[in-house]
């Protein structure tokens, strides 16, 4: 085998040279090289380039050194008025800008919904919640609710007193005149006549006929509950037959209703089966009626449909809401239905919880907790 | 030249260059300036003093964000001379020099070899003869040499492997040394 190893001194890392080759090298001897190392055994062939290599790494020449000022002056450009470099390159810049364009956005959000707010131009819902939120801070926004049903009325109701008392109230006048002096010319009871013979009353004489009057009423007295004794509310009924019995339009509008002429509860009073399976806790809870598709709102509609067999809207089947028992006997013609036709209705009731609160228990019992939260709060 | 040899050390001095200290940066500058200028040199002469500008300017711009000790910034400080040496060889490409490059780019070997070899070498004819290399040979002995890089720093600079600049820095010494007299000195070793 011929060949040497390079750097025989020291053996590096056992790579054979051919001996041919006076350029051989060895990784040791190459980075020895390059580091410049000044007790390396190099081979003689590269002695020369040790000079060289040693020649570049010179100290500085005061040529190279010559644009010191120059380097100083450009370094001093990239001072910040704060005294420092700035510390950002363009991915810190726009690390720093988006905390910046976040919370711009965030106030323009705020912004616009507190204006919707206090012009009450949100969806109720959401008009409602910025209402309470606003509330707590001593900022007065309407409501959902007043904002949808009384903002526009004010408007119209106002429009009203301004337009009307100024041309239909002089018209009234004059006519009521006219009529009283037509009145006295047929011997009829002037104004304010309370004889015994006096059939009319001032209020009487307001309808006028041709709208004005009607106009006029509800300017003069606000609506008041049925039953008060208002005396305009004649006016505006239609007449009603004599002995015929009073139904409310809206309450049963094609329903027939007991003459009030028969107080007398019938000999035979029907007592609904549904009221002998609904057991009193659940009326006290109000929770009896929405199992068997009663009073809840969502289920007006399965309670008409019931209720049409004759009897009565379901407010007024037992006064459940009142946690009073079921007036069985004052609803003798009300056939309520049994509460097995509501699909789902026995489930209800048969798998409740055991605290014996059918229906909705987390409606039930999530109300008292935060009432006592309230509580314990204030 | 290599080393940091500051009177203060590294990391306070290139803190308080961070912080607008003049003195400070003047130090750090004075210490990779001249290596810096000669490592374009024999990288890109002809646009040594441009380049180093275009450096240093980079260097200011970004030194508040830098991070790191004495060698990492020595790096980084010779990875921004590469680009920038990039950036002015396309530039040289996009308009050519009135004069012939190879007029002050390329040494004469035949001038340089004997008097290197027997006279005392100045640093001129060194950095000269370095640029008879082929570009990857001579960006990584310059780095290596003239920058005091490792052989994995100058790998990552150079986007290249280790096991590539062994390679390049073995072929380039082997060049030098075949150009410094190769025939005496063949003389000597094969006697």
């Amino acid at each position: 085998m011929s060949g040497r190893f390079a750097d025989e001194g020291d053996m590096p890392r056992g790579r054979l040279l051919p001996d041919d080759d006076p350029f051989a090298l060895t990784d040791v001897l190459v980075d020895e090289l390059m580091d410049v190392v000044e007790d390396a055994s190099v081979p003689a062939a590269y002695e020369p380039v040790v000079q060289v290599l040693t020649a570049v790494r010179k100290p500085a020449t005061e040529a190279e050194l010559a644009g010191e000022l120059e380097a100083v002056a450009l370094f001093r450009s990239q001072i910040t008025r704060r005294g420092t470099l700035a510390t950002a390159d363009p991915a810190h810049r726009r690390r720093r800008r988006v905390p910046v364009i976040i919370a711009a956005g965030a106030l323009s959000v705020v912004t616009a919904t507190g204006a919707a707010a206090a012009t009450g131009s949100l969806p109720e819902p959401v008009q409602r919640v910025a209402a309470e939120v606003l509330s707590k801070v001593g900022i007065s926004v309407p409501d959902g609710s007043n904002s949808a049903r009384e903002l526009p009325t004010p408007r119209r109701s106002a429009s009203a007193q301004i337009s009307i008392p100024a041309d239909a109230l002089i018209r009234n006048e004059s006519a009521v005149r006219q009529s009283i002096a037509s009145n006295v010319a047929l011997g009829e009871p002037a104004m304010g006549d309370t004889r015994p013979g006096a059939t009319t009353a001032p209020s009487d004489i307001l309808d006028l006929g041709g709208g004005s009057g009607s106009a006029l009423v509800p300017l003069a007295d606000p609506p008041v509950a049925a039953g008060s004794g208002s005396a305009l509310v004649p006016l505006a009924d239609p007449p009603v037959a004599a002995g015929s019995p009073t139904v409310d339009p809206v309450m049963s509008p094609s329903e027939p209703v007991p003459a009030p002429s028969n107080p007398s509860p019938p000999s035979t009073p029907v007592a609904p089966s549904s009221h002998e399976v609904t057991p009193p806790v659940e009326d006290e809870d109000g929770l009896a009626p929405d199992s068997q598709g009663g009073l809840s709102d969502d289920d007006d509609q399965g309670g008409s449909s019931q209720g049409n067999q004759g009897g009565p809207p379901q407010d007024s089947q037992g006064g459940s809401p009142q946690g009073g028992p079921p007036s069985d006997v004052q609803q003798g013609p009300v056939h309520p239905g049994p509460p097995s036709d509501t699909p789902g209705s026995p489930p209800h009731v048969d798998s409740g919880p055991p605290t014996g609160k059918p229906g909705r228990p987390p409606d039930v019992q999530a109300g008292p907790p935060d009432d006592d939260a309230d509580s314990r709060d204030a | 030249m290599g080393d940091w040899a500051g009177n203060a050390a590294f990391d306070g001095t290139l803190r308080a260059a961070q912080g607008g200290d003049e003195l400070a940066f003047a130090a750090v500058w004075r210490w990779l300036h001249p290596p810096l200028l000669r490592w374009l040199t024999v990288v890109a002469p002809g646009g040594v003093e441009d380049v180093a500008s275009e450096v240093w300017l980079t260097v200011t711009r970004s030194l508040g964000a830098f991070e790191g000790d004495e060698r990492d910034f020595r790096a980084w400080v010779f990875t921004v001379a590469r680009r920038r040496a990039i950036d002015w060889a396309r530039r040289r490409k996009r308009e050519p020099l009135c004069a012939p490059l190879d007029e002050f780019d390329v040494a004469d070997p035949s001038a340089t070899s004997s008097s290197l070899v027997d006279a005392d070498i100045a640093l001129e004819a060194a950095l000269t003869l370095l640029q008879q290399l082929t570009p990857d040979q001579r960006e990584v002995v310059a780095l290596r040499v003239i920058a005091g890089l490792t052989v994995s720093e100058t790998a990552a600079i150079v986007d290249k492997s280790d096991g590539a600049v062994r390679v390049l820095s073995h072929r380039a010494l082997r060049t030098l040394a075949q150009q410094l007299g190769a025939d005496r000195l063949t003389r000597g070793v094969t006697v």
